[in-house]
């Protein structure tokens, strides 16, 4: 509710979301550097997509096309639905600080919600972005994807929780930062209202972007039960890890802010027990296939995994994330690393990087590393995938930015006194 | 209460005012879209077309009803038709209009038609194989590239024929499809396309219902409705379907010019397209032109429901089976081994 007197309800939402790209735009040499250095590299991602790799659909020229990225006939989900997927699980661990602050009433969790807010935005559009880029036909997905015309495709179910979680993240960030600017609290209802409304979607979006894969009996490694579980508990890692580290950066950089030193370890546990679930859940996977499947092709598929020789930047991504998350897990245990900022902020680099190799190819590629007639596949990451890739993180980045920078400054100016 | 611009506003008044605002802002809002519902489409499509969209919107309302269909093959027809007559006339300026080639490709031209003809729901069609038969020669996919306008410069194609050991057959271990000599000796060649299942996992997981399976058992993809998303790729367990990485480049003079607006019209870039049996040729009563240009007769094609039909014979006299029954997709493409191998003496094929 606006204050009585007012311009009005829709106005001062208008006046907030200004006020958001002005205060997130604003700041010294070096940020606004930072911010055109990404814009570039935002710009020729994007010059590469639109007119170079889809060009046959923008500009109806007849080069161009998605050969010019490693998807084959064996592959036909690469590098761009590995974004996918990782993304979407970073989206998803929003919820665990906003359970933290909102339900269990953590006033230094409050605090930080919003970052974990807007971290869950750009994560989604990133999402999408991943998805659209793969497509042959996004202007025909456009108009036909929001028209659910098939429930059973488990695609048209993501499209919907996607959309939905990321236009209710949107909001409550918009909403929680206008009503800081005004100096005010966030009334009960609204919290509740969240949070009874994003908690299942935040399980919801991961847990069909693991349905989506692994309800497909032509590709055995992706086939397990046991998908969705693994996806939610790496996400569940790589989401707070991120947070911490550019809650560590903002700190570090800007002398007003602090982060108490609890925060940093109560997320710590989070990530160290998600790593181990995750871990384990690997493990369970590899037994399966290894111990007793006699499913020749889950086995062909896994070894290709496991052993390599066929597509072996996703051997090394797998044995990355079997090592680096557990040198992570280890490490959370050792008492001196728990101690400074510093070394928590190291090892939720090294989990941020763990469970990037996991949920990346390492994810995607062993449904397809051998195909279903039981051929070894062939996938090379190609430049343009790379830079379309860095394009269209710059641009979120660049967002996410903004989005950091406006809530910060109002936690400045306010002193933090009302959350 | 608030001071405002001098005078003393009471707070009923202002929650009245902006109460007034939200509703009357909510029946615009409803205004607005039962408005929307009821305007005249017609009229709306004409507006569009200045902007240039009503081509998205063609796409978008595809599949209303056969008549539809019908519509956009004669479109379809019209189109390459007018893309041939422009590729003759280069040839007949060049060539002068009285020479061969120029009265050639004309007629070639004139030949083309876009069919849109509906399936016949008396008929199930399944096609059967004999790995005994096969020598692995390629032709199949040779015919059926020429048959449906098949890119040239992809490097794609339906048919895929993989070699493998007889004992591998069951679980498909050794199989290969790079293999450049054939037939060897101790080797049987399986080709496989689209096995048209009676449960097919690849139209469940389209979220825009772009391919589906027909009455006549045949399973279609409408490439103008097709998003591209190659969620039917991952779904396959044949790894019959392809995704058109390359924007087309077809010489309009060497169009097959028999086609089906579900089957071989030219397929516009980064759609998914599979087998259909030679729609264009089976709904007419013939058979894909596979089982046409098979050297050794060993592809059998026909109507499940017609007890004469020569695919009901050979069920009934070797027995069949599938690939991969594990799937549970239930193909209506089967194999069997009817005994008389080809080549028939022992180290033959060389």
């Amino acid at each position: 509710m606006a204050e009585r007197g007012g311009k009005g309800t829709l106005y001062e939402a208008v006046e907030t979301f200004i006020y958001v790209f002005r205060e997130g735009l604003k700041g010294s040499r070096a940020y606004k550097m930072f911010l055109l250095g990404l814009g570039v590299m935002a710009a020729y991602g994007i010059y590469l997509w639109v007119f170079v790799q889809h060009a046959p659909i923008f500009l109806g020229s007849d080069k161009g096309g998605l050969y010019m990225t490693g998807v084959n006939e064996d592959v036909p989900w690469g590098l761009y639905i590995s974004f996918f997927t990782l993304w979407v699980g970073i989206a998803a661990s929003a919820v665990i600080f906003s359970f933290i602050g909102y339900v269990f009433g953590d006033k230094d969790f409050k605090k930080i919600i919003p970052f974990a807010e807007a971290q869950a935005v750009i994560a989604l559009i990133i999402t999408i972005w991943g998805i659209v880029a793969n497509l042959g036909r996004p202007e025909r997905a456009l108009v036909r994807l929001p028209r659910f015309e098939n429930l059973r495709s488990m695609l048209d179910w993501d499209f919907f929780v996607i959309m939905t979680y990321m236009t209710l993240n949107a909001i409550m960030y918009l909403y929680t930062v206008h009503r800081y600017r005004k100096g005010l609290a966030i009334p009960w209802n609204a919290i509740v209202v969240y949070m009874i409304i994003s908690s299942p979607f935040a399980i919801g979006i991961h847990t069909v972007t693991a349905f989506i894969f692994h309800a497909l009996t032509a590709r055995p490694a992706l086939n397990s039960a046991l998908l969705a579980p693994r996806f939610i508990a790496t996400a569940f890692a790589s989401g707070p890890a991120l947070l911490l580290l550019v809650l560590y950066i903002l700190e570090k950089y800007t002398k007003e802010f602090t982060v108490p030193l609890r925060v940093y370890r109560i997320t710590l546990n989070v990530i160290a027990i998600s790593l181990t679930t995750g871990l384990f859940f690997t493990l369970a996977e590899a037994h399966e296939a290894f111990w007793y499947t006699t499913e020749p092709l889950k086995r062909h598929q896994l070894e290709a995994t496991f052993y390599g020789g066929v597509i072996n930047i996703v051997t090394f991504l797998m044995w990355l994330w079997i090592a680096l998350g557990t040198a992570a897990v280890l490490l959370s245990m050792v008492p001196s690393m728990r101690r400074s900022k510093g070394s928590i902020a190291y090892i939720a680099a090294l989990t941020f990087i763990a469970v990037f190799a996991e949920k990346t190819l390492a994810t995607v590629i062993p449904g397809f590393i051998i195909n279903p007639m039981n051929v070894p596949a062939t996938y090379h990451i190609t430049p343009m995938e790379v830079f379309v890739g860095i394009g269209i993180h710059a641009t979120l980045l660049i967002l996410y930015a903004i989005l950091v920078k406006a809530y910060f400054y109002t936690l400045r100016v306010k002193g933090g006194d009302v959350v | 209460m608030v001071e405002g611009n001098g005078k003393k506003i009471q707070e009923g008044k202002v929650d009245e005012k902006r109460r007034m605002a939200i509703k009357i802002a909510g029946l615009a809002a409803l205004l607005s879209t039962i408005d929307f519902a009821v305007f005249d489409k017609e009229e709306f499509k004409k507006m569009l077309k200045k902007v240039g969209l009503d081509d998205i919107l063609n796409v978008a309302e595809a599949r209303e009803g056969l008549g539809h269909y019908e519509e956009r093959a004669k479109k379809k027809e019209e189109e390459l038709k007018n893309l041939c007559m422009a590729a003759a006339d280069k040839i007949c300026s060049e060539k002068g209009f009285a020479s061969a080639d120029c009265l050639l490709a004309k007629k070639k031209c004139s030949k083309i038609t876009v069919k849109a003809t509906p399936p016949d729901p008396n008929k199930r069609y399944a096609m059967a194989l004999d790995l005994d038969k096969c020598i692995g020669c390629r032709r199949c996919e040779y015919a059926c590239v020429m048959e449906n306008n098949t890119l040239r410069n992809a490097g794609m194609d339906w048919i895929h024929i993989y070699e493998m050991d007889r004992e591998g057959l069951s679980d498909l271990e050794g199989a290969r499809d790079d293999y450049t000599v054939a037939p060897k000796k101790g080797k049987v060649y399986v080709p496989v396309a689209c096995m048209h299942c009676e449960n097919p996992p690849c139209t469940m997981v389209c979220p825009v219902k772009a391919t589906w399976k027909e009455k006549d058992g045949i399973v279609v993809v409408d490439y103008d409705k097709c998003i591209g998303c190659k969620y039917c790729v991952v779904a396959c367990p044949y790894g019959a379907r392809r995704f058109n990485l390359f924007p087309p480049k077809l010489d309009p003079l060497d169009l097959n010019p028999n086609m089906h607006i579900l089957g071989n019209i030219p397929r516009p870039v980064h759609v998914v397209e599979k087998c259909t049996w030679c729609v264009q040729r089976t709904r007419d009563g013939g058979v894909p032109a596979c089982v046409e240009a098979c050297p050794v007769g060993a592809r059998v094609f026909g109507d499940l429901k017609d007890p004469n039909s020569p695919i009901r014979r050979v069920i009934e006299e070797y027995g069949v089976f599938v690939l991969k029954p594990e799937a549970g997709t239930n193909p209506r493409f089967f194999y069997f081994f009817s005994g008389a191998k080809t080549p028939r003496k022992e180290g033959g094929g060389k």
